[in-house]
């Protein structure tokens, strides 16, 4: 079930209408139950793998984790969770390579077929599972019912593509009655439109000449190269924030607020201000659960901590996808945030950075960002990484001249205009908002009424747009990780 | 109902906020949508470049079309009406939209494939049309693989009408993907068609490969029978904002196009320079199309569309040139009949474009004097009783005379 889908929607309006119809005893059940049928609606038969994992984690945190209260006690369970995922994803990877290996030695031994389809979300419930085992040999109570534990675990609309909601995050939200809210409605609804809006007008509009530039046999050409890059870059930031608009929309409309994800990553003044903005429940996660733990693990050496931070983000690429490119691409940002550390030091920033957006001082960190963050995106979406060289090649030396070789002019024009667009809503946003917050401020009668009439006004365009250049619920990008 | 959701229905927040005022305007926009309907449908077929005929919308009789009339839409409403191959000699002859526009069409025109249907009827020979607008070499490909995968449908002939700007385009279409994703046999031999040729023609295979694959992994985009499909269509049926979702889509590419146009000072006859990359694809495709039919013992005939010769066109001469150059090249060197009729049609035949002469579009005499042509030049090929040195005799094409 695709949440841009009309099957969602009715999903959704079903969903909402009987969970705050029933008794509040029975909310928690039927939300559980709800997300279970959300999960199968896909693959019914892993459906229990979330269960058993679900079963698990709950079980060891409870009787094993929460009682010895130390890490030792967190490696079978970690196991056990890497187990699934390593087992689903990174199985045909691992044969491969070891096929690879073995062929350069000269042994002919060819990898087995087989047949392993990868489960939805298994990357984002392993992790979610492994904090929850961290959090509690931390110290942290783990949740005394299996019910609250389900939820926590199977709550559909992170359960797919995130956000990762870590157990300190939502507790209270689980443990106390939801309530049914008007501002929680209305701001849930708006972000479910955004979401659409994202996702059906933009990313899937981009998709189609990305794609084409990167599956093509030919050479791309300078122009081609740099749209299909750019375009790739604003795909990918499209729908996967669309899918986390949708996501905390959804749970809002329960009662729930999960953590946010996306906070305009491409206004990022830095690489490290980029992952403070970028996938930032990923970001926190790799950082407590991966990086600070190795770093603490060897305190005293610290000139191990640049390694420390190349591992980890190769890590992260590698949880992105089971190939060389993704553990690529996190080297790549490995590489910059130990630049980024080491410019750091050596030109510390005075006091008072800048909150704003955009200020002349903090151009030139966001251009230069912005060019290594879409590099790095070459190296995300490529075939391989003689691919992504072969496009970076064609960019520096202005391979074919500027013209497309590949797309149609209409492609590149399409991809510049939500470029100047997305720069355009960078600009304003700030501002936007402080616009809104004093007309709150100083309500008058003229400004009350304009804004009764925009807003619905705006709203019906936006719907109407999603109904008119639907495409018809295309997959969304992070399904695959 | 227990008291949260009264709660909130009885929340004065949500009257006054702007979930009424949202409510209402998107009832307005449905019912500007439904009471703009049959304009929606018009500017769709002329989007098409259907004829369009006054008092007659899409969806000719399916029985008597004697061609795609969805113009590429929806090919299966008319695939059961193709003349049974196994009873008598067929001929197809595919292109692009100057097979079936007809500008200033009145009731009773023609195209050119039921001209050439009326005049090789009485000899046994049944011709079938199977164009739509923009036609890339891709989809002329698919209409082959479709056309041969079935002895009732495989034709005698498959003649190719080739212009040379659609060498830009790229893709199958939304209802060539629908065709082919709900008939697995053209799959199939789709596959085995790209497997057999990946050396000969690597990038046509790659292509195709590439095709099937977003078919296959489309989620509902190509999928009939899927319950988000069916769940879409009725809602469409309720709301006629997601009814005419399709046709909107049109009118508001085409508005964007316009406004495109404005801003960059873009006219039908500015230059559209190659493709390069899409330019290679097309002509590899071109070639694919060629093996196809000698594999399946099918006449292959390729002509070069008739233009307009009054009206400036969108093409860089050199390029131009050189196309019809390699084109020529590359039928003696297959051995196919070929025929360049770009100036088969005299210029009081054709019609107007944006205030403008039409460059590839004509009225109905412009239909039937390129059907006299095809017969008068591919005769011998269409009845069965042409011989091999017949080929190089082609070359000398008809010019305009009265059809």
């Amino acid at each position: 079930m695709i949440f841009t889908s009309y099957t969602y929607l009715l999903f959704l309006i079903a969903a909402f209408l009987i969970h705050w119809s029933l008794p509040g005893r029975l909310r928690k059940p039927f939300l559980v139950f709800a997300s279970y049928v959300f999960y199968c609606s896909w693959k019914w038969q892993y459906g229990f793998l979330l269960l058993g994992v679900s079963l698990f984690n709950w079980c060891y945190a409870r009787w094993v984790v929460s009682r010895v209260q130390s890490m030792s006690s967190l490696v079978l369970g970690i196991m056990v969770n890497l187990g699934a995922l390593i087992y689903f994803k990174y199985t045909y990877f691992i044969l491969g390579n070891v096929s690879a290996i073995a062929h350069v030695l000269g042994l002919n031994w060819h990898s087995p077929t087989l047949n392993i389809i990868l489960p939805l979300g298994i990357s984002f419930f392993t992790f979610q599972g492994i904090a929850y085992l961290f959090d509690v040999a931390a110290g942290e109570e783990p949740l005394e019912h299996l019910l609250d534990f389900l939820l926590f675990k199977s709550l559909w609309p992170q359960l797919i593509a995130g956000p990762i909601v870590r157990l300190h995050e939502i507790r209270e939200q689980i443990l106390t009655p939801r309530l049914l809210d008007y501002s929680n409605v209305a701001e849930g609804s708006q972000r479910i439109l955004f979401g659409f809006f994202k996702k059906v007008a933009l990313a899937d509009n981009l998709a189609a000449p990305v794609e084409m530039v990167f599956s093509s046999l030919s050479v791309p050409n300078a122009m081609d190269a740099a749209a299909a890059m750019l375009g790739f870059g604003m795909q990918i930031y499209f729908d996967f924030s669309a899918y986390s608009d949708i996501a905390i929309g959804t749970a809002l409309l329960f009662g729930y607020r999960l953590p946010e994800n996306f906070n305009w990553p491409y206004t990022a003044r830095s690489p490290r201000d980029f992952w403070n903005r970028w996938h930032m429940t990923l970001s926190r996660w790799i950082r407590d659960y991966l990086f600070t733990p190795m770093s603490f693990a060897s305190r005293k050496r610290p000139a191990l901590m640049p390694l420390w931070l190349l591992v980890a983000m190769a890590l992260c690429g590698l949880w992105h996808g089971a190939a060389w490119t993704f553990v690529l691409w996190g080297v790549w940002h490995g590489l910059l945030l130990v630049g980024d550390a080491f410019l750091a030091k050596k030109f510390p920033a005075p006091a008072g950075q800048p909150t704003e957006t955009f200020t002349l001082k903090s151009f030139p960190g966001m251009i230069i960002t912005f060019v290594l963050v879409n590099l790095g995106w070459l190296l995300f979406r490529a075939q391989s990484v003689k691919q992504a060289l072969v496009f970076v090649r064609s960019m520096i030396t202005v391979h074919g001249g500027v013209r497309p070789g590949i797309l149609r002019e209409n492609a590149v024009l399409m991809i510049g205009v939500m470029f100047a667009g997305l720069i355009f809503a960078q600009l304003i946003h700030r501002p936007a908002e402080r616009l809104m917050s004093l007309m709150r401020q100083h309500p008058s009668r003229a400004v009350n009424w304009t804004m009764y009439l925009v807003k619905p006004a705006i709203y019906a365009a936006m719907i109407a747009c999603i109904i008119i250049v639907d495409q018809e619920a295309q997959a969304f990008v992070y399904f695959q990780f | 109902m227990n008291t949260n959701l009264k709660t909130l229905l009885s929340d004065k927040r949500l009257w006054l906020g702007p979930a009424p005022v949202l409510i209402v305007f998107l009832l307005l926009i449905n019912l500007k949508v439904h009471a703009d309907n049959q304009e929606l449908e018009r500017q769709h077929q002329a989007q098409l470049l259907m004829p369009i005929l006054p008092g007659r919308m899409r969806n000719t009789d399916a029985a008597t079309a004697r061609y795609d009339a969805s113009c590429g839409e929806s090919i299966q409403t008319y695939w059961p009406y193709i003349p049974d191959a196994t009873r008598q000699r067929l001929v197809v002859i595919s292109g692009m939209s100057q097979m079936h526009a007809i500008n200033d069409a009145k009731l009773g025109d023609e195209i050119i494939s039921q001209c050439m249907d009326d005049a090789m009827m009485p000899h046994g020979v049944r011709v079938w049309g199977e164009a739509a607008p923009n036609l890339c070499n891709e989809e002329a490909t698919m209409q082959m693989v479709s056309f041969f995968s079935n002895p009732k449908t495989t034709p005698s002939v498959f003649i190719y009408a080739v212009c040379f700007d659609k060498f830009r385009n790229v893709d199958l279409r939304p209802g060539y993907q629908q065709f082919m994703d709900g008939h697995p046999e053209i799959s199939q031999a789709w596959r085995q068609t790209a497997d057999q040729y990946a050396e000969k023609y690597p990038l046509a295979s790659a292509k195709m490969l590439a095709s099937l694959r977003a078919i296959q992994g489309a989620t509902t985009a190509v999928r009939q029978d899927t319950f988000e499909s069916r769940l879409r269509d009725k809602v469409g049926e309720l709301v006629p904002l997601v009814g005419s979702r399709q046709d909107l889509n049109v009118m508001f590419s085409m508005q964007l196009g316009s406004m495109r146009n404005k801003v960059l000072g873009i006219t039908p006859t500015s230059k559209r320079p190659i493709i390069q990359s899409r330019y290679d694809l097309n002509r590899e495709f071109l070639a694919l199309m060629a093996d196809l039919c000698k594999d399946h013992h099918v006449q292959f005939i390729v002509y070069v569309i008739p233009l307009n010769p009054q009206a400036d066109n969108p093409y860089v001469p050199s390029e131009y040139t050189a196309f019809k150059q390699w084109i020529a090249g590359f039928a003696t060197e297959r051995g196919l009949p070929f025929a360049n009729l770009e100036n088969v049609v005299p210029k009081d035949e054709w019609g107007e474009f944006n205030g403008g002469p039409d460059f590839k579009h004509f009225r109905e005499e412009g239909h039937r004097r390129t059907a006299a042509a095809v017969i008068q030049t591919f005769g011998p090929w269409l009845l069965g009783t042409a011989q091999s040195s017949d080929v190089s005799a082609v070359r000398s094409v008809p010019q305009p005379s009265s059809p």
